[in-house]
């Protein structure tokens, strides 16, 4: 990610947090006015990439049909945001010793009394 | 009869202590004010009336003999509606849940009924805390949150009910929880003093987990000091809880008086609206009396709004799969809600993954930054309270902020203070806040409470209030 763009989503990221799960990107877009640079940083692709389609399609499958006509089409937009971030999150190298950030541990965890 | 309601914790302690007032008083005072004043502004889910009452007089009955649990001592408090309290529902503020009796109390709940604190409500909260995506104010089956300071302006969320209760003097103080933004919203736009405490500093146990790595619970208070008294009743490990940190926090601290250096990033008041960095530049004038002030800080380069949303969209999706497998998704009440969480459903490990391998990373690098200051200051949000009626993604569009610190503060689980510093437009609240390495909270604090000492801000009341 260059210097710009990096300002600019960190800018953004102010309003981010009410958007939740599903595409901030994909909701904030009417929000940031006629920046041309910031707009195509959040914008998500006009056509959704064949991963986004194929990703959409595992959802059909499983909850198609509880879904309503359109649906489909805001969750592939959904799903063509989320890839676009995690492009943003590939941006920068990562070495095999860089292990994740979670908890675990060997011993079991009992509930207070 | 006395005006309690927009007292300080520690004012309504001493009225205890001196016997100018009892427990039961104060608690019928604010479950009176919970009942009458709530509705106006769709704050409260459940009154506990009949089991606050019990616990105020077992408070008053040791205080007759003696016995004293510390400031919260009866003191009446609101929880978000996501904290397990074995006396009421736990609606997570979704109508799915409504009508859910958890077994056993949080450990937030247990830790505040031994300090003497009296729960007189459940409060209202943005369904799901937020975690489906919501883009308007009417995101929960308790309708709108509304900010006492006008009614038709949303009061902020995830956290709207902490905020507007403490905003309209319903509750001393409330318990609410942000995992991105939902302690913030709530106190800017409610005009209280809110804390977001270390990502681990209290226990998650008992509290419904949107994001496992990310939530955090804290308090809604009238002031920084209230903040802390809270902080520290609710603070430590607990086995029920992994992320639980070993330290204890304690309060108030003793620490030398002393100047305190405080950062601003570069561009962090700009798109504000006027009033906004009008008051953030006071703000910063005031706190040049007791603080040196270094402006041209920047943020270490990570993609913090990618990260975060990765983790909270994998996380969401894991923790609320059932609702997607039982179909009872679609009785969510923002149409948004009901589909914005499909696309966590099928977020690739390997995506979700390097998001948390990167914010190993990202947190040391900001560490760093943080490391060479005490705080770092900002507007809390760049704009007052939303209306209602509009989609988030159209308001105020003139106005979208600056250089902000909210993702990367949230990623990486650093505390932030937020305080009223004003008034904006149409007399609506403004607020500072200021964000501090991980467990320097009671440096945040210290700052924060030196600026209310010298500014009245945070004693302003809302209209008609």
């Amino acid at each position: 990610m260059n210097r710009r763009a990096f300002a600019e989503s960190v800018a953004l990221a102010a309003l981010a947090p009410l958007l939740g799960a599903g595409g901030p990107g994909l909701r904030l877009g009417p929000l940031l006015g006629t920046d041309p640079a910031t707009d195509a940083l959040l914008a998500v692709s006009d056509e959704p990439s064949a991963l986004a389609r194929a990703l959409a399609e595992a959802i059909r499958v499983q909850y198609g049909a509880r879904l309503q006509a359109g649906d489909l089409d805001t969750i592939t937009k959904q799903i063509q945001a989320s890839l676009e971030r995690a492009e943003q999150v590939r941006t920068l190298d990562l070495a095999n010793g860089d292990e994740p950030d979670f908890v675990f541990s060997a011993a079991p965890v009992r509930p207070t009394t | 009869m006395t005006e309690f309601a927009f007292q300080a914790i520690p004012q309504l302690g001493r009225l205890l202590r001196d016997r100018k007032t009892t427990a039961v008083e104060l608690a019928e005072y604010f479950l009176d004010r919970l009942e009458r004043l709530g509705p106006n502004y769709n704050a409260v889910v459940t009154v506990l009336r009949e089991p606050a009452l019990a616990e105020a007089r077992e408070r008053d009955a040791e205080l007759r003999r003696g016995k004293e649990r510390g400031p919260l001592h009866g003191i009446p408090y609101g929880a978000k509606d996501l904290l397990a309290a074995a006396d009421a529902p736990t609606s997570w503020g979704a109508q799915p849940y409504r009508d859910q009796l958890l077994q056993d109390d949080a450990t937030v709940v247990r830790r505040l009924r031994d300090a003497g604190a009296v729960l007189c409500a459940k409060l209202a909260m943005v369904e799901l805390a937020g975690g489906m995506g919501y883009n308007q104010a009417f995101a929960s089956f308790t309708g709108p949150g509304r900010t006492p300071w006008d009614p038709t302006r949303w009061s902020g969320g995830s956290s709207s009910g902490s905020g507007a209760a403490v905003g309209a003097g319903l509750v001393p103080f409330a318990i609410g929880s942000e995992t991105w933004g939902s302690i913030q919203f709530p106190a800017a736009f409610c005009g209280v003093t809110g804390l977001r405490p270390t990502y681990g500093r209290v226990s998650r146990h008992g509290a419904m987990a949107l994001s496992w790595t990310m939530d955090k619970l804290g308090p809604l208070a009238r002031t920084a000091e209230d903040c802390g008294l809270v902080l520290a009743a609710v603070a430590g490990p607990d086995r029920a809880d992994p992320s639980a940190l070993p330290e204890h926090f304690e309060y108030p601290l003793r620490e030398r008086r002393r100047r305190y250096r405080l950062g601003v990033l570069r561009g962090s008041s700009d798109k504000t609206q006027p009033e906004v960095r009008r008051n953030f530049e006071d703000s910063l004038a005031v706190l040049r009396q007791f603080c040196d002030v270094q402006d041209d800080l920047e943020l270490p380069a990570y993609p913090y709004e990618a990260m975060a949303s990765i983790v909270i969209d994998a996380e969401c999706a894991s923790a609320f799969e059932p609702l997607f497998q039982s179909g009872r998704i679609t009785e969510l009440t923002a149409p948004e809600d009901r589909v914005g969480g499909y696309s966590g459903q099928v977020l690739l490990a390997k995506d979700y993954l390097r998001a948390l391998r990167l914010r190993r990373r990202a947190v040391a690098a900001l560490d760093e930054l943080l490391g060479t200051v005490d705080a770092i200051a900002a507007p809390t949000l760049p704009t007052v309270a939303w209306p209602i009626d509009a989609p988030f993604d159209k308001v105020y569009p003139d106005y979208p902020g600056g250089a902000s610190i909210g993702g990367p503060a949230n990623l990486a689980g650093v505390p932030g203070l937020f305080l009223p510093n004003g008034a904006g437009e149409a007399g609506l609240p403004t607020s500072l806040q200021l964000t501090g390495r991980a467990l320097r909270e009671h440096t945040l604090l210290a700052i924060g409470a030196r600026y209310q000492s010298v500014t009245e801000h945070h004693r302003r009341r809302p209209p008609g209030l």
